[in-house]
């Protein structure tokens, strides 16, 4: 439905509110007749025509009427309405106010009043209890633990002198000093470990992996080949050839790595 | 000043104490008005007896509750019965998605002429326009009905659905446009300007049992 169509409707609505229950149909007439949109639009047209049309249609039919038995059934008199009849006057007492409320007498009121006393608890139980027995509800209660456990607590501070707090200090202390001496004591024999380790020995340089014995052979039979190698060479040669002494940049292990 | 008492209040009055005599001048004055809208929500004789009689029965349990200050007596009865009717006619429709219009129901409402063929023509107008009712949403075939069909006023519509008078006109030439829209989109375009389709509902001159409005 196109926006005009909708227009058209709200119009017709108007329209048909505009004018009386009588002339709904000629207004619905006269609005197909006269709208630039129902000259062109069909459907709009029809519409229009409908509506006036359906109000010649129900001004048509006529209203169906009840038979006369029916209407003579419905007027015969309930079958309680004797009922009724006699209990009208009962009736009539229902209504709020007629009848006077029960006032309670002051003697109930006295006694609705009075606070009931409690039980002897002695009266109602026939075992004999010694001290420890009426003890024993109270000891074996929760809150009377907390309660001697803060007293004893107190009792302790008093008696003592001492100031929690400054013991609760100095406490503290000694477990982070204790601490600290682990953590140092663990990361020394860590190191140690792992220098000890098969992982430990391959990383390390080759001063520190071999014995010192070994090193200072080595090192030595390295110096006399040099030395009899330059000999050999001023023999053959004649005058003096320079050598490397590479040996001597070589770092030798240091103190703590020397096992023999 | 004091309010003069509603001119039902008596009638109720002596129908409260017993009195025979009063429960039939009641039953005369609004029986017809309940068996209409019993009628027109059921299309039937003997359903819209049973509510109508349902319907009185309410009435008769209820008078006590009947406040005359509040409402009309016929807005009272119309409310009481509206709300049986209602109910079975949502129950009818949910049930069998239409209301069934038999041919004796039609008869009722358009009783016979000289005119066989325009008699049929009329019958099957009736017919259609009844069954677009019934597709309407509830509320606005609710007015149809009351104002159209049953022959209520604004003023009794307006007391027994608890509308304004302005709500109920505008509320009903939304249900008229609405109704008109559905019957248009059953005939379609064939019908040219539509002045044809209704023609044969001119004037009514005689009738055999309902009377022309």
């Amino acid at each position: 439905m196109s926006a005009a169509c909708r227009a058209f409707e709200q119009r017709l609505a108007e329209a048909l509110d505009r004018v009386g229950e009588s002339a709904t149909a000629a207004a619905a007439r006269a609005l197909a007749a006269a709208d630039a949109h129902a000259a062109e639009c069909p459907a709009c047209a029809l519409l229009a025509t409908l509506v006036a049309g359906h109000a010649g249609v129900f001004a048509f039919l006529a209203r169906p009427e009840p038979s006369p038995e029916f209407l003579s059934r419905l007027s015969e008199t309930p079958a309680d309405v004797r009922a009724r009849q006699e209990a009208s006057e009962v009736l009539s007492f229902l209504t709020p106010g007629t009848l006077a409320r029960p006032e309670p007498s002051r003697a109930l009121l006295k006694r609705l009043l009075a606070v009931p006393e409690p039980a002897i608890s002695s009266a109602v139980s026939n075992v004999r209890r010694g001290i420890f027995g009426r003890l024993k509800p109270v000891v074996t209660d929760w809150r009377f633990a907390v309660v001697a456990a803060y007293a004893a607590t107190f009792l302790i501070v008093a008696l003592l002198r001492v100031d929690p707090m400054s013991v609760a200090r100095g406490a503290a202390n000694d477990l982070t000093s204790a601490g600290e001496r682990a953590l140092s004591e663990a990361r020394v024999a860590a190191v140690h470990r792992f220098d000890e380790s098969a992982l430990g020995r391959a990383t390390a340089p080759i001063t520190k992996r071999l014995d010192y014995r070994v090193y200072r052979a080595f090192a030595a039979g390295r110096a006399r080949a040099v030395a009899y190698s330059q000999l050999v060479f001023e023999r053959i040669f004649g005058g003096a050839v320079d050598v490397l002494q590479a040996s001597h940049d070589t770092p030798e292990p240091s103190e703590p790595f020397r096992r023999s | 000043m004091p309010l003069e008492p509603h001119p039902d209040a008596e009638l109720v009055a002596r129908c409260q104490k017993g009195d025979e005599g009063a429960w039939a001048d009641l039953v005369a004055a609004y029986g017809k008005k309940v068996y209409g809208i019993a009628w027109h929500m059921t299309y039937d004789r003997a359903e819209a007896e049973e509510l109508a009689q349902d319907c009185f029965l309410k009435v008769w349990q209820n008078l006590d509750r009947y406040e005359p200050t509040e409402a009309s007596l016929l807005a009272w009865i119309a409310a009481l019965s509206r709300n049986l009717c209602i109910d079975h006619y949502r129950r009818r429709k949910r049930e069998k998605g239409f209301l069934f219009l038999s041919d004796d129901a039609v008869s009722t409402l358009l009783p016979a002429t000289d005119d066989p063929q325009a008699d049929a023509v009329r019958r099957e107008r009736v017919r259609m326009l009844l069954d677009a009712i019934s597709e309407l949403p509830d509320e606005l075939a609710e007015v149809v009905i009351l104002r159209d069909l049953d022959g209520l006023d604004y003023r009794e519509i307006g007391d027994l659905l608890k509308l304004a008078d302005g709500t109920v006109k505008s509320r009903l030439n939304r249900a008229r446009i609405e109704l008109a829209r559905v019957v248009r989109g059953r005939v379609g375009a064939s019908t040219g300007d539509g002045r044809s389709l209704y023609s044969p509902f001119g004037p009514r001159t005689t009738t055999a049992t309902g009377g022309a409005r």
